[in-house]
């Protein structure tokens, strides 16, 4: 590998990312190859055939030209040489090489598209479980850590890596048994003549110099790889700090853009350019140590292997000088010195990475085998349930994972099909908590959600979600096509979309937009994409939300982002649409309490009043203070 | 895309290449010494490399004795070792070298980026221009090895190429001319697949950045309650295996390209070689060289033939560096001051608050067709509360940006204390500001970095602050104080905050900057009821001493104001008190009804709003 390869590869950020991974206690085990083996043969099946084959031709393939020019060199130092059968030669060696390299090079090509198959698949793979993941696992800041880290993979590591990896032991073993063959013959040739030189040349212990001098290069420049390695690796660890809140940090200021403002109102721009400044110093002074060092190194892993090279040139030389072959081999034996050379370090080189590669792809098992809570409900729903049902919460408490206090203690509620419930509560009293629970996004630590008397936990997931409606606070609009988006399905039907929309009052910008449905939202992906304000996102959210048409509906703050006359407009529309449906708003706009049959006022994550608009005024509690620190300003 | 073209092609290749490498030498000249020192070792090498086995051929064809060997190869390959180990230790020091340029430079266009006017960044495309050129800076070593690089490899390959002419003066010019002319079809080949792989790119670009996408974003945590919900995944499933498999047409085509290129190449070699083999053997067979001879001009031969190809190759190079440092130089550009220099750095008295007025004021983003603002005049009087409501897309953000300087007028004027503000710098100007933005948030700084940012930072003061704005209480449930730390993913033991803390925590921000203007943009959207009435009971005591600009949707908010502007359409539709315009019975007092009938008469309101009274009049 060239110097500048090396470097390169050291300097890669995935490798940053990769270094903070901890050390895995399972590595190599039989069943896990198998398993590997397997899975990437189940998408691509031709990929390992594949490989073995381009391995076995990349090795054979310089012995064409090392043979044969040794061949024509040969021939022409004897005297006796023959004109035509040296041109047959020389156009049988470009012939082959050329034809040897069309069918090494067609081979290989389609092994990438192969591996590229795979890789996809695997990146597909990846993405289906986090798809699928329960939200609580994919709140876990260490199970999307390892998520960021595999699919940051590619061919590198991991289970794309052990196609190369494979090839690489392959061909490395071909290489070296080609190679110790002509060594044998190397050392079988006997020099001719009475000299010490010529005695020596043909002594065992000229084979064991050879062997040792072998040895110690190809040690020195193992050890010395493995060392500068190991000094990068660090480098990594100890720098992966300091990157990672400079990114967040450029991050902040840029990804975000629209902080731009802050940034200048508030004159933090000597803040700013002062700690980017020191964290890049920090993490830039462990690379410029780390390269110090490895200079050093990058000598000592190199210099025994040319003192090697040289010394077997001087020692063919001298063989070839005392008659045990002709000048033509000279080219053929210092050829497979080389070639031996590389082969064993590449052999260890290889097998280092296979073994440390375990790590990676048992991470990568892990991740795919990670159970879901949610897959344990085998309930169907039954029909019935759509025409009338009735959830209720059982004595609920609820605490995220890390937090010191419950966000939902002892809640116990019920309410059915046709009602309409407003939940109204302080910033941080468990609102959100409570829909999430309801949602099944989270299950209860204590106490019970019940549909219809059965535990919502006893249903099919799937079955079971199908039932709600949302329109989270958090909601996402994706940078896919208009319809797409409010449909979540590629095939919809376009009069029901356009409906949603209009619905969610946004016929008129439908109506602006040339591509209608077919519109490609953001610019992400093209110029001609459409970005959308805050409250046009919400209205397509809304739109989603129309379109599913499910049993139950959910709106967490669906109208923060929007101005009071489309607000005016949501309530009311909204109101239409849950007439034979169950429904819960959440909002801090308290007047759309008005229009709903009970309102839910939670706080400090208990449920602390409920009852209907009038009856919760009258009761002159909290409710009370809320509604009237709001309406006053209205009277 | 045509105008990025355009707009790219204003330097040409080598006018960029120069003044590059200009940059570089000045940040330093070492580095770009060493290239130079390599040129002449890797030249160095190649020769004796190709002395080193004819010699030794040469030797023992001619018989010489074992002495001779050992000296010629003793002095050959000592020579070679040692080029080879400095060789060796110049690429060692390079990296060092590197490593602190690419940084520094990576630096450097961040902290333009920090300096630029506002206007300049607030762009969607921003973020991935600037992403792409940071990292190219920090990692791909383009803009310093491989761009230093560029240059050595044409450099040495125009030496080599000379100095191995000369070598093989005793050969047929055929020889020479048949290489020659087999490399430069391989460069018009080459050329040609590439243009085919340029134009053809943004195809499997796009394809991927969809994938990359769809395998990223939507399987986020932040995705994950939509994704549950609507039940994607067998969507998003369907959606990547469309992306893919077009992706795996334009892979083949690719494959196919490049099996065309080397195929080609491989053809042309194929010719040479064997015309090359053929006329050696030929002149050793005529007895005009010897077995030496023929390892040593076959050895030129080859090394002349990858010379022309480094030559084309290099061409190749360093016209592609050409194109990114021009693009380096264009994302600068554009950050760029319009006229930077003239203007006065505007200082008020303590205390003082300008008056500020907007007169004619017209104005529309770049590119757009629309003005966002048509003809506004107003005044803001020194010490007025004034809100700001309208429709969504009315102008009232953008009002706010021109009012902060972060954009010039299009058309008219705006004057401070009678003086028009383009005199002044925008930076001074904004001095005199504070405020919350819609979209502000939190930097992964302290909790007491991210109160006073660029301001000093004073203990009892934030405090307090922090009190005004509602967070007492949060406070004592951060062990760390002040020093809490943001930045959840890039700082252990970072906090996070919800959406209506943060809003408080932005509102504390406003207030511990003491400016005379103040800027509120929906700094209640997130706020529960109760936090928001003591934010508006509050409000007095904030503002007092300073001239205020309060935008909201709630219209509650409007009453403490002296003045309300209604905005609709880029223009002040309606100004008054929240009396005058009730009287008026328009625009507004049809709002304020919209939005307040729930809270009066609560029975009869129900009955209307179930009836789902049409909201248009």
């Amino acid at each position: 590998m060239s110097p500048t390869g090396n470097r390169m590869r050291w300097l890669r950020p995935e490798r940053s990312k990769n270094s903070s991974q901890k050390t895995a206690g399972k590595s190599f085990s039989f069943g896990m190859l198998k398993r590997a083996v397997g899975y990437l043969a189940k998408d691509a099946p031709g990929i390992f055939p594949m490989t073995l084959l381009v391995a076995a031709m990349q090795a054979a393939y310089p012995y064409i030209g090392i043979l044969l020019s040794a061949e024509i060199l040969t021939e022409l130092a004897d005297p006796g040489r023959d004109m035509e059968h040296l041109f047959f030669l020389a156009l049988a060696l470009v012939g082959l090489n050329f034809l040897g390299k069309r069918l090494i090079d067609f081979c290989s090509q389609v092994l990438e598209v192969m591996k590229y198959t795979a890789m996809k698949h695997v990146v597909r793979t990846v993405a289906e479980k986090a798809w699928k993941m329960d939200y609580a696992l994919s709140a876990d800041p260490e199970i999307n850590e390892t998520k960021e880290r595999i699919t940051h993979w590619f061919y590198g590591r991991g289970i794309m890596a052990l196609s190369r990896q494979l090839l690489n032991i392959f061909q490395a073993l071909l290489t070296i048994a080609i190679s110790a063959a002509l060594v044998v013959e190397f050392f079988r040739a006997r020099a001719v003549g009475e000299g010490g030189m010529a005695v020596f040349l043909n002594h065992w212990s000229a084979v064991a110099v050879f062997l040792v001098l072998m040895v110690f290069s190809i040690a020195c420049s193992i050890l010395s790889a493995a060392r500068g390695e190991k000094i990068y690796r660090e480098a990594d660890e100890a720098a992966g700090k300091p990157m990672n809140q400079m990114n967040h940090l450029l991050e902040s200021c840029f990804t975000q853009y629209q902080r731009g403002k802050d940034i200048r109102m508030f004159q933090a721009e000597g803040l700013f350019q002062d700690r980017l400044g020191k964290l890049q110093e920090e993490f830039a002074g462990y690379y410029g140590r780390a390269h110090q060092a490895s200079r050093i190194l990058r000598i000592l892993e190199q210099f025994p292997a040319r003192v090697f090279n040289l010394l077997v040139y001087l020692f063919v030389g001298l063989k070839a000088l005392y008659g045990a072959f002709g000048v033509g081999s000279i080219l053929k034996y210092t050829g497979m010195v080389a070639q031996i050379g590389n082969g064993i370090s590449r052999l260890c080189d290889s097998f280092r990475y296979f073994f440390q590669n375990f790590e990676n792809i048992n991470t990568f098992f892990q991740y795919l085998d990670m159970p879901n809570r949610t897959a344990d409900g085998d309930l169907p729903l039954p029909q019935e349930t759509l025409q009338d049902y009735e959830f209720e919460f059982r004595a609920v408490t609820f605490t995220y994972p890390g937090a010191a206090a419950p966000s939902l203690q002892n809640v116990s509620c019920r309410f059915r099909k046709g009602e309409k419930i407003a939940i109204v509560g302080r910033n941080g009293s468990g609102k959100t908590t409570f829909i999430k629970l309801l949602c099944r996004l989270c299950d209860p630590d204590q106490g019970e959600i019940l549909l219809n008397g059965v535990d919502i936990r006893r249903y099919k997931y799937e079955e079971y979600l199908k039932f709600f409606s949302t329109v989270f606070q958090d909601y996402q609009i994706f940078a896919f096509r208009l319809g797409e988006n409010v449909a979540a399905e590629s095939e919809y039907q376009e009069e029901r979309v356009k409906k949603a929309l209009e619905e969610a009052g946004f016929g008129e910008r439908l109506a602006s937009l040339e591509a209608g449905l077919h519109t490609q939202l953001f610019k992400r992906f093209s110029e001609e994409g459409v970005e959308l304000s805050g409250g046009e996102s919400q209205k397509v959210a809304i739109a989603r939300c129309l379109y599913k048409d499910a049993p139950y509906v959910v709106m967490d703050e669906p109208t923060a982002a929007l101005d009071p006359v489309a607000e005016a407009e949501i309530y009311q529309r909204m109101n239409r649409f849950t007439r034979d449906k169950g429904a819960i708003f959440i909002s801090h706009r308290l007047s759309s309490c008005c229009f709903c049959d009970r309102v839910f006022v939670f706080e400090k994550g208990q449920l602390v009043e409920q009852g209907s608009h009038g009856e919760l005024l009258a009761a002159e509690g909290r409710y009370r203070k809320l509604w009237d620190a709001q309406a006053r300003y209205y009277a | 895309m045509e105008k990025k073209k355009e707009e790219a092609g204003r330097y040409g290749t080598w006018d960029n290449l120069w003044y590059w490498l200009k940059k570089l030498y000045g940040e330093s000249p070492g580095f770009v010494w060493l290239y130079l020192a390599e040129m002449v070792l890797s030249v160095s090498i190649s020769l004796v490399g190709v002395y080193m086995p004819s010699v030794l051929v040469a030797d023992i064809t001619r018989g010489e004795g074992l002495e001779a060997v050992l000296l010629h190869l003793g002095l050959l390959g000592g020579g070679f070792l040692i080029l080879q180990t400095a060789s060796i230790w110049m690429e060692g020091t390079k990296t060092i070298l590197e490593n602190r340029i690419c940084f520094k430079q990576g630096l450097q266009v961040a902290c333009r980026c920090v300096e630029a006017d506002y206007s300049c960044i607030e762009r969607s495309d921003f973020p991935g221009e600037f992403w792409q050129l940071i990292n190219r800076h920090r990692w791909t070593g383009e803009y310093t090895s491989r761009f230093m690089e560029a240059f050595v490899a044409l450099g040495t390959a125009v030496v080599g190429m000379v100095l191995y002419t000369g070598m093989l003066s005793g050969l047929s010019l055929w020889i020479l001319l048949l290489v020659t002319g087999a490399t430069a079809v391989n460069y018009a080949v080459g050329i040609r697949c590439n243009k085919w792989d340029a134009a053809n790119h943004h195809k499997w670009h796009d394809l991927d950045n969809k994938m990359f996408y769809l395998s990223r974003s939507t399987s986020s945590y932040e995705a994950s309650k939509d994704v549950h919900l609507y039940h994607m995944p067998p969507w998003l499933r369907k959606l990547f295996d469309r992306e893919l498999k077009a992706r795996l047409q334009c892979t083949v085509r690719q494959q196919a390209n490049y099996y065309l290129e080397g195929a080609v190449g491989g053809f042309t070699q194929m010719i040479w070689e064997g015309a090359a083999y053929l006329y050696l053997i030929y002149m050793v067979c005529q007895g005009e060289i010897d077995a030496a001879g023929f390892v040593f001009y076959f050895g030129v031969i080859t090394g002349f033939a990858s010379w022309c190809n480094s030559v084309a190759s290099g061409m190749r190079g360093l016209h592609q560096k050409g194109i990114f440092v021009g693009e380096e130089r264009r994302f600068l550009e554009r950050l760029k001051k319009e006229e930077k220099d003239p203007r006065e750095e505007l200082v008020l008295a303590p205390g003082h608050i300008p008056e500020v007025t907007f007169e004619n004021v017209t104005f529309s983003y770049q590119g757009a067709s629309e003005p966002v603002l048509k003809n506004v005049s107003l005044t803001l009087r020194p010490g007025e509360n004034l809100a700001l409501v309208g429709l969504n897309g009315a102008g009232k953000t953008t009002f706010v940006k021109l009012l902060c300087g972060f954009y010039e007028p299009v058309e008219g004027r705006i004057l401070v204390d009678g003086v028009d503000r383009r005199r002044y710098s925008s930076q001074s100007w904004l001095k005199y500001f504070s405020g919350v933005f819609q979209d502000a948030g939190l930097f992964p700084l302290s909790l007491e970095e991210n109160l006073a940012l660029g301001g000093t930072s004073r203990k009892g003061k934030m405090e307090e602050c922090l009190r005004l704005a509602g967070l007492a209480e949060k406070m004592q449930k951060l062990p760390q104080g002040l020093r809490t730390m943001f930045g959840v993913g890039s700082q252990e033991e970072a906090v996070d905050f919800s959406g209506g803390e943060l809003q408080k925590l932005m509102l504390a921000r406003a207030l511990y900057k003491e400016a005379p203007l103040l800027v509120l943009d929906e700094p209640t959207a997130a706020l529960d009821p109760l936090m928001e009435s003591e934010l508006y009971e509050r409000y007095r005591q904030f503002s007092q001493g300073r001239t205020t600009v309060f935008i909201s949707h709630r219209l509650a908010s409007t009453r403490f104001c002296d003045r309300i502007l209604l905005m609709e359409e880029g223009q002040v539709a309606e100004a008054g008190t929240h009396e005058e315009l009730m009287e008026r019975d328009k625009r507004y007092a049809w709002m304020f009804r919209l939005q307040a009938r729930y809270y009066q008469k609560m029975e009869a309101q129900k009955e209307a709003g179930l009836e789902g009274e049409e909201v248009r009049e």
